[in-house]
């Protein structure tokens, strides 16, 4: 019998998707969530602060402290403390987002007794010497000048600039900055942000009864939480603008269209970011299929939702060859005003739902994925089954209701356009 | 410990097993014996420009993507020098739309010109955004044909430059593809939560029937030894100076690859690290310094790559990195230094041990390698690593005639 090749095996539309349940306690006010078993032999753990760019009131502030953690303690100066966590093996990293400071351990089993105290004096006891800051602010400054050479970067930098303006949101820093960070920057912030204490600790991988009360107990003389956060500044109001510089010697452009939308808060949340991936979340989105597979302009092109704490972040993004800068554009804003100009079919509406199934299980492939689910949901004030009312949400949406929530989140006159025009002189 | 299971079908596909029951998924990596070092030197690019088409649809199944991402799935994959490997993970229960998919563009693929255009243009966008509109982004391009003068390693997979890919034409697609797209030519890897009698059935049913290939015998011409040092100075429109040195090394399948791996970790890995340590912190030379090994299977290279600060010469920051070098060859390295590196590699190496996809891959290279079992015992052979083989081998590789030095100069601002 010949092999039926034209016919596609049969496929099943339903994936098992059962989150295991992470075991919490509080200590402190603290949130703490194990996520694991006794088997792996990794832990990591995660100390989450509410330290982003959001609370700093001057450039680099927020990046500077999270950097400057480990380089120098009370009892370590810079070399040693790092020489002792690298000699366990241990790998520590450090993140800032504009809403969030993250540091993250991971340790072998066998040390993990020894690290711990390490680590704890690595978030907690920081004392920023002088030296050290001035070789980070150098280095930092040279990988900066670095990326001011990449047309995406720099879009990506203008583009926010425009959505947010002087709001942290829109912020980022320019490499005449790094000059104005002093020490007596830093220290209030570290004081206020990091040495109140984390606002959520997530432990995975072996997370066996000696683990967790070796992490227990490492945080058990932390300050109890007292002073409130200082409240954070108001995003100012929105005008969609659009603006375009010449950068000389690229031979490509770069090019951001988007705007301000609703967050993970809202009920059409799920629904306007089925309708997201649609247009350009994924390999087979309509963006990709239109402008890279049909027409051969960009080697890839795609658009996002980024919701943070105060707003979500609607953006279309790609780099091109200049020449084809304009049909290009002229194909984006196609794209998307045919989504909102005719429902979506059946069939590509259910490959969409198929496909953001399978790209969940396999975002929560393991225990450190979905740590880093966890972390998103509690920092975001998202309930844990958060996923499974937006899976469930996508599962049920119809074609009809894309559309129109389409035309109330993401109208065409929202969209705001910066172009990083690439001349080759 | 990564459990499998091999089975070879009569066309020659070796098929290897990994059940782990603890993951909704499944994963599936084959891993094409072809790469930018089997090309013709006047048509470079080819193998990665194929990689391309492999996705434009076979002669029974018009679009790759949209049945697997239909069956919950998601795909990718890449070309290197030396090979050319596919990858997908779906859930479990779709595991056979990935036998049908891959073995389908395994039996043909759908050739057409106009799909032709359409990657070349990509690709050479690929080249631009990639390597030409990137600060520092021609480095290899610049340092391949440096180092290697006689083997295809000469070239990036991306290409010599853009006009050999501009040049592919379709009769060229179909010889390659019948050249090397064969199932006697390729390691196919499942892992995941599926039965191994299932597999072997899936896999005899949908690779089993095509037809085993003639895939030319590799004859690649051989690197002959350094004997002196290679120099080269560009100037670009880059922020700062950057220094590469490249040193030959040994191949991926040679027993000292465990030493010099260590060697670059020793050199670059964490902040601890000897030129970390010494040439960012304390000298304060570089902004930023980093080594490593190319693992490749061909005879490879240890780099050495920093960028400098304002104040110091390519001349200045060359020596203080030679000052490192030649202490280690000098005085060795400490018990407790090479301890380090080995808990670091242990970490890094359990880390990469949690996804189904990564233990496909491992099996996989393992599999390309000569023996799979290397997923195993190859942390056994980084532990038995001593202090007196990294002293050898840093003789051995840092050396001023097994050299190639690129100085990568910013051009001075004009008004």
């Amino acid at each position: 019998m010949t092999l039926a090749r034209q016919i596609a095996p049969a496929i099943s539309n339903r994936f098992d998707f059962s989150l295991i349940e992470p075991v919490k306690s509080i200590h402190k006010d603290v949130p703490f969530y194990f996520i694991g078993d006794n088997s792996p032999e990794l832990v990591r753990i995660d100390v989450i602060f509410k330290a982003g760019s959001l609370h700093q009131t001057k450039h680099l502030i927020a990046s500077t402290v999270n950097e400057m953690l480990g380089e120098g303690t009370e009892s370590y100066s810079s070399a040693e403390i790092n020489a002792k966590l690298d000699a366990y093996g241990a790998y520590v990293i450090k993140g800032v987002t504009s809403d969030y400071a993250t540091v993250t351990l991971f340790s072998l089993v066998r040390y993990f007794n020894d690290v711990m105290p390490i680590f704890k004096e690595y978030i907690t006891a920081s004392v920023f010497p002088e030296e050290e800051l001035a070789i980070n602010l150098n280095n930092r400054k040279e990988a900066l000048l670095h990326n001011l050479k990449k047309v995406d970067f720099v879009c990506r930098k203008e583009f926010s600039k425009l959505l947010y303006g002087d709001h942290p949101y829109g912020q980022s820093a320019s490499p005449e900055d790094f000059a104005l960070v002093k020490r007596e920057d830093l220290l209030p912030f570290y004081t206020s942000f990091y040495q109140r204490g984390p606002d959520l600790i997530t432990v995975s991988g072996n997370t066996s009864q000696a683990v967790i009360r070796t992490v227990e107990s490492a945080w058990s003389d932390w300050p109890t939480r007292q002073e409130p956060l200082p409240s954070t500044p108001a995003l100012p109001s929105y005008t969609p603008t659009q603006k375009e510089l010449v950068f000389r010697n690229a031979i490509q452009s770069a090019i951001r269209i988007g705007c301000p939308v609703i967050n993970q808060h809202h009920e059409d949340y799920a629904i306007l970011s089925l309708g997201n991936i649609i247009l350009g979340g994924y390999f087979g989105s309509r963006l990709m299929k239109n402008i890279r597979e049909e027409k051969g302009y960009t080697y890839g092109i795609g658009s996002s939702i980024i919701s943070t704490l105060l707003t979500g972040t609607f953006v279309i993004s790609t780099e091109t060859g200049t020449e084809y800068l304009p049909m290009l554009r002229d194909e984006v804003y196609k794209e998307f005003n045919q989504l909102q100009k005719e429902p979506i079919g059946e069939e590509e509406l259910r490959l969409v739902k198929n496909y953001i199934a399978g790209h969940f299980l396999k975002s929560m492939d393991g225990y450190f994925a979905q740590a880093d689910h966890i972390n998103a949901l509690i920092t975001n004030n998202l309930p844990l089954d958060y996923y499974s009312t937006y899976l469930q949400t996508i599962e049920k949406a119809r074609p009809e209701q894309i559309q129109a929530c389409l035309q109330t989140h993401l109208s065409t006159d929202r969209l705001s356009e910066y172009i990083i025009k690439g001349v080759h002189v | 410990m990564i459990a499998f299971t091999e089975h070879t079908l009569s066309n020659g596909l070796r098929v290897i097993i990994h059940v782990d029951k603890s993951t909704p998924l499944a994963a599936m990596n084959l891993l094409y014996d072809v790469g930018a070092r089997d090309e013709d030197p006047d048509k470079t690019g080819f193998a990665h420009l194929f990689e391309h088409l492999m996705f434009e649809g076979s002669s029974n199944i018009p679009h790759y993507d949209t049945p697997l991402q239909l069956a919950g799935g998601d795909n990718n994959a890449f070309t290197s020098n030396d090979i050319t490997n596919y990858y997908l993970t779906l859930p479990a229960v779709n595991i056979e739309t990935g036998f049908w998919l891959e073995s389908d563009r395994m039996l043909q693929l759908a050739f057409s010109q106009e799909k032709l255009d359409i990657q070349k243009k990509v690709v050479c966008e690929e080249f631009k955004q990639r390597y030409l509109n990137q600060p520092y982004g021609d480095i290899w391009l610049l340092i391949r044909p440096l180092i290697y003068e006689t083997h295809p390693y000469h070239w990036a997979t991306i290409g010599k430059d853009l006009s050999h890919i501009e040049h592919a034409t379709l009769d060229q697609v179909k010889s390659f593809f019948y050249q090397y797209y064969a199932p006697n030519n390729s390691v196919l890897v499942i892992s995941g939560n599926v039965n191994i009698e299932q597999i072997i059935a899936l896999s005899e049913k949908w690779f089993g029937p095509i037809p085993k290939r003639e895939v030319p015998q590799r004859h690649l011409p051989k690197e002959p030894m350094q004997t002196k040092q290679k120099r080269l100075r560009v100037e670009r429109n880059v922020p700062a100076d950057l220094l590469l040195m490249a040193f030959h090394m040994p191949e991926r399948s040679h027993s000292d690859y465990y030493a010099y791996d260590l060697l670059s970790d020793i050199l670059s890995n964490g902040k601890s690290s000897l030129l970390y340590q010494r040439l960012v912190k304390e000298q304060k030379k570089f902004s930023d310094i980093g080594a490593y090994v190319m693992g490749s299977i061909d005879p490879g290279l240890i780099i050495i790559s920093g960028r400098l600060n304002r104040s110091v010469s390519l001349q200045d920051g060359e020596a203080a990195v030679w000052d490192v070098l030649n202490e280690i060859k000098r005085t060795g390295i400490a018990d407790t230094t090479l301890q380090k590196v080995k808990n670091r590699y242990e970490t890094a190496e359990q880390l990469s041990l949690m996804t189904v996809l990564n233990k496909a891959m491992k099996l996989a290279f393992a599999a390309h390698l000569g023996d799979i079992n290397l997923v195993n015992t190859e942390s056994k052979l980084y532990r038995a690593v001593t202090t007196d083989a990294i002293q050898r081998v840093a003789k051995e590789a840092f050396r001023i005639e097994n050299s190639t030095v690129l100085e990568y100069k910013a051009k001075p601002i004009t008004a």
